[in-house]
């Protein structure tokens, strides 16, 4: 607390600025209380200032609460732009703090980046710049909180902007951690988190690289435990902010940017300029994580260019973007941008861009010099659209296009369904995997199982190797005098001696396998012993820095799922190396004992994976448990989410497993969720599902695809490794060219997907069965653990509860009356005596409202008598705030009928 | 399990699924409680203990079957690998072969 005092008194604020934003926001609440009936005045009117205080933050809470908010812009598949009812991180931490006022958008309208509602308050859209008041002719206000117009600079954000309205409201209560929050936000919003490039390698495991996992609450919490955004987060920290998975996403981005921006520098798209520091050309996308990864490669601007996508995107957070061009706009400053909703086609080329960046003195090299060449010689739009395709080969679906063309004559099916057909075939004919487009198709809903079987006949079978005679242009490859003697052979040699000459080829091949294994192996070997030496070299360096003694601290102990993992890493690496040398004994003898050691790295690994997924089904059990403890607390979650959750998980499960699970697989699947649903009235969120789904079956997947990746790609490395042995490095090159190697890749990939589909679509299945029977079997499982959990509480409450918590609860609760301990009474009848979830406050709050006439109340109505009972018993809510002797989770059937809570709850009501 | 009463509630709270807060109450308190009271709160904890046990058991036979499966699928993989590293390695070989001869 002295702290707190402290860091406010340290940190003062503008007695200026909150006058004038207090007037502003006043005057917009006062307007829109014309629009009611009486006078302001009249509404306002108090005995006390504090009460008329209140009333006015009453009406603040009332008439502030219809929200608008910029939703994320996407384009699908098809190129349709459309808006996504989320927005970012700067949007939803401004809707939090009008929720900690009190204002609760009930409705949250997502809209355009830019535009506003009228009459609505529109957060961090608008184009206004800070708190503004609109008000029309006919009357309406129209409250904007924004920061995209051209006065706006980048010190400050929607979240700002809100936080320091409901100050000057005095609506918020000012903490060191809201204060740190709004500051973070404001900085990641206009990308001036000072320094950030020092922390981007580590970003993965820092709030600073997670923050779009986090949610206003989350990221709150965050800041309370006093930690800032740079501090790298534990193992723990990641499992209880969720964050474990986004940490693993986010590696692979750091990483996949990293080797991409190695890569444009290699191919001469980083360009040196004097006005923009050294510029990032990312060409169509390929650096995930784009400013971020560009600026710690000590570049200051970054060129997102994607013809595809008719867009573009140049931002230089420090230097800003001065210049303008034909089109496209400025935004703050620092950003510069054709946006994907502007869907007129681009015109501008990349290098009117550069050359006016660089001011004339781009000299472009490699890839970058390949894209400005075509471009320049390529008309733009469609032509651009073109590059990198191949030359169209006629489509095997034609047929198929031409006989649904003949349907919609007749009038059997819709021109947009033609359509959406037409262009998913002419995709999937130019792919590299027609059957895979096929079943995307099928499972996105585009083709009839039907159809999807009479196309799967029409799919070309994967075509063979260009046969080398028709290499005309190929050059002679270099012949050794063996070779040459060999070809020689062919033609003039007898049946014995083609023989002999055979058997010492074998021998020949053999020897060189050999030799090549043991050269490998030695390799590794190397490869082991300089690994162990720099590891070693590394913790002595470790240990002189820190100046401790290397012996761990039990905080400092790797978690056991982390040395899972390790091991897991190191077992990984290992049989990397053993299937490279099976593989390589195409012909070989002598491959039982290397067969023996994998057999055991991989049991090895089977076991410690089963132990890993054991721990964690058991975690999240419990998790579970505890999440769903808040179901049967009360309040408007419950019958909304008793209707809807059935076909929305059905649905989502269907599309998430789309491609993986055959489509009558998903309708059994989704029959099973649906079931279980109806009859159990099961509240599980997606969320919930999803993470079931993860922990029995994504992991599997995931992990398959590990091993799909190693199968593949050791198999081109032999087979390129033996024939370089065998043919030398110019044969090699051209038999194995790179485009047969993505061919081989390819094949082999998809054979293999193919193999495991069949298990996926099992395991699904079973998956759901064991769902709706585990529930079924064991009812209390029904909300996860928490009727268990709540049993325990009951039973533990029912015995020792009044010695242990020194309160007055379960007036009828003595051991006799439960009788579990004597055996009369089973722990499920004790269960359903006690607190069927649909049984509890929220029935006698609805009963209660009936007696005065309200057939059918609505929710809030229903949480408003609730709320009387709760506060009438002494009873705790922590999620509504209300204090009290009791937690509301002990609360018992019948408990409201005790006392005089019904009667004053019947008082309460008339004022409703 | 311990034979002291309250050392077998203690182990019992720890894999119990109730809340943190409920567990540091009770075991807080637990020298209040009368034998008869730490009898009752042992039966409690074990219902709830032998019941999650049950579910897993239901759960473990899913993971079991499941486990089989997928090394039989990842069996065939590696099979399909070795046979087509094999079948392309004579391919290519007489493809280079070939190549020499023209």
């Amino acid at each position: 607390m002295a702290q707190k005092e402290s860091y406010l008194k340290h940190n003062p604020r503008s007695e200026e600025k909150d006058v004038e934003l207090s007037r502003k926001a006043s005057y917009a609440t006062l307007k829109k209380m014309e629009k009611q009936a009486g006078t302001w005045q009249e509404q306002l009117n108090a005995k006390t200032e504090e009460e008329g205080d209140e009333k006015f933050k009453k009406k603040v809470r009332e008439l502030w609460k219809q929200l608008a908010v910029h939703g994320v812009i996407e384009r699908d598949k098809d190129g349709k732009v459309t808006i996504k009812n989320f927005t970012d991180l700067d949007g939803k931490c401004a809707i939090g703090i009008l929720k900690l006022a009190g204002i609760k958008g009930s409705d949250i309208e997502y809209i355009n980046p830019g535009t506003f509602k009228k009459g609505k308050t529109n957060i961090d859209t608008g184009g206004k710049h800070g708190f503004e008041v609109i008000e029309d002719e006919d009357g309406t206000v129209t409250i904007i909180g924004d920061h995209h117009s051209d006065q706006s600079g980048r010190d400050t954000s929607a979240t700002k902007i809100f936080y320091e309205t409901m100050l000057a409201l005095r609506m918020v209560e000012r903490t060191p951690a809201l204060d740190k929050l709004v500051e973070f936000v404001t900085q990641i919003d206009n990308k001036t988190f000072p320094n950030e490039e020092k922390y981007y390698k580590e970003s993965w495991h820092t709030v600073l690289g997670l923050w779009r996992y986090f949610n206003f609450t989350t990221l709150l919490k965050y800041f309370e435990s006093g930690k800032s955004p740079t501090d790298i987060l534990t193992v723990d920290e990641l499992f209880k902010y969720r964050l474990d998975k986004a940490a693993l996403k986010q590696e692979k981005i750091v990483e996949t940017s990293l080797a991409e921006m190695e890569r444009m520098g290699k191919e001469g798209l980083i360009v040196p300029s004097q006005r923009y520091g050294r510029i990032a050309v990312d060409i169509g996308k390929k650096v995930p994580s784009g400013i971020d990864a560009v600026k710690y490669f000590g570049c200051k601007t970054y060129i997102n260019w994607s013809p595809n996508k008719n867009g573009f995107f140049i931002t230089s957070p420090e230097r800003g973007v001065t210049d303008t061009f034909s089109q496209g706009f400025n935004v703050r400053k620092s950003m510069y941008l054709k946006p994907l909703a502007d869907t007129s086609p681009l015109t501008l080329t990349l290098g009117e861009v550069l050359n006016k960046m660089t001011d004339g003195q781009l000299a472009p090299s490699g890839e970058l010099k390949e894209f400005l060449d075509k471009e320049k010689s390529l008309k733009y739009s469609k032509e651009m659209e073109r590059i990198g395709e191949q030359p169209k080969k006629p489509s095997p679906f034609e047929e198929f296009i031409e006989a649904e063309r003949d349907r919609l004559a007749e009038g059997e099916v819709s021109p947009a369904e033609v359509r959406a057909k037409r262009d998913m075939l002419e995709k999937a004919a130019t792919s590299d995997n027609p059957l895979e487009s096929l079943k995307d198709a099928l499972s996105e809903g585009i083709i009839s199982p039907e159809e999807f079987k009479k196309l799967k006949v029409l799919v070309p079978e994967q075509e063979s190797p260009p046969s080398l005679s028709s290499q005309e242009t190929v050059p002679e490859p270099p012949v050794s005098p063996k070779d040459s003697e060999s070809a020689k052979s062919d033609l003039t040699e007898s049946p014995e001696e083609k023989q002999k000459r055979l058997t010492e080829i074998n021998t020949g091949i053999a020897e060189i396998t050999r030799r090549l294994r043991e050269e490998v192996i030695q390799g590794w070997h190397n490869v082991q012993k300089m690994h162990k030496e720099r590891a070693g070299l590394e913790a002595e360096k470790a240990k002189l820095l820190e100046g401790k003694e290397s012996k761990k601290t039990p905080e400092q102990e790797v978690p056991f799922s982390e040395q899972v993992g390790q091991r897991v890493g190191q077992i990984n690496e290992e049989l990397d190396k053993k299937y490279h040398t099976l593989y390589q004994e195409v012909t070989v003898i002598d491959r039982r004992p290397l067969e023996e050691e994998i057999r055991s790295l991989e049991n090895e690994k089977k076991n410690l994976e089963k132990g890993e997924r054991g721990f964690s089904l058991w975690k999240w059990v419990k998790e579970r448990g505890k999440s769903l403890m808040e179901i049967p607390v009360r309040g408007e979650i419950k019958q909304a989410e008793m209707v809807r959750f059935g076909t929305k998980y059905a649905a989502n499960l269907a599309e998430t497993y789309g491609t993986l699970i055959e489509k009558e697989d998903a309708l059994e699947i989704n029959e099973n969720i649906r079931e279980m649903a109806e009859k159990q009235g099961v509240e599980l969120s997606e969320e919930e599902f999803g993470d079931a789904f993860d922990t029995a079956l994504k992991k599997r997947i995931d992990g398959n695809d590990d091993q799909i990746r190693r199968n593949v790609d050791y198999v081109v490395d032999v087979l390129l490794e033996q024939l370089v042995k065998a043919r030398g490095q110019a044969t090699a090159e051209k038999v194995l060219t790179p485009a047969k190697i993505e061919e081989i890749k390819s094949g082999l990939r998809s054979k293999m997907n193919e193999l495991r589909n069949g298990q996926v679509s099992f395991d699904a299945k079973e998956f759901s069965k064991l769902l709706r029977k585990t529930l079924d079997k064991y009812w209390w499982l029904r909300y996860g653990y928490a009727l268990s959990e709540i049993l325990t509480a009951r039973g533990i409450m029912s015995f020792v509860g009044g010695k242990l918590f020194g309160a007055k609860i379960l007036p009828f609760a003595s051991p006799d009356d439960i009788g579990v301990g004597a055996g009369i009474v089973s722990p499920e009848q004790l269960t359903q005596l006690y607190m069927d979830p649909r049984e509890n406050s929220w029935t006698m709050a609805k009963e209660v409202a009936k007696r005065v006439g309200l057939e059918s109340p609505t929710a809030d109505q229903i949480q408003a008598i609730d709320e009387v009972f709760v506060k009438q018993n002494g009873i705790a809510v922590e999620k509504w705030g209300i204090k009290g002797a009791v937690p509301d989770i002990f609360t018992p059937l019948g408990w409201y009928q005790t006392g005089d809570a019904v009667k004053k709850a019947l008082e309460f009501l008339p004022k409703i | 399990m311990p034979n002291n009463k309250p050392e077998q509630i203690k182990e019992l709270l720890e894999r119990s699924t109730l809340d943190d807060r409920v567990k540091g109450i009770i075991l807080d308190n637990l020298g209040q409680l009368s034998p008869d009271d730490l009898l009752n709160l042992e039966k409690v904890l074990k219902v709830e203990n032998n019941r999650l046990e049950k579910a897993t058991e239901d759960i473990e036979t899913f993971l079991s079957v499941q486990e089989s499966g997928w090394a039989k699928v990842e069996e065939e993989q590696k099979n399909l690998a070795k046979n087509f590293t094999e079948e392309t390695a004579v391919k290519m070989d007489k493809e280079a072969e070939n190549l020499k001869d023209q």
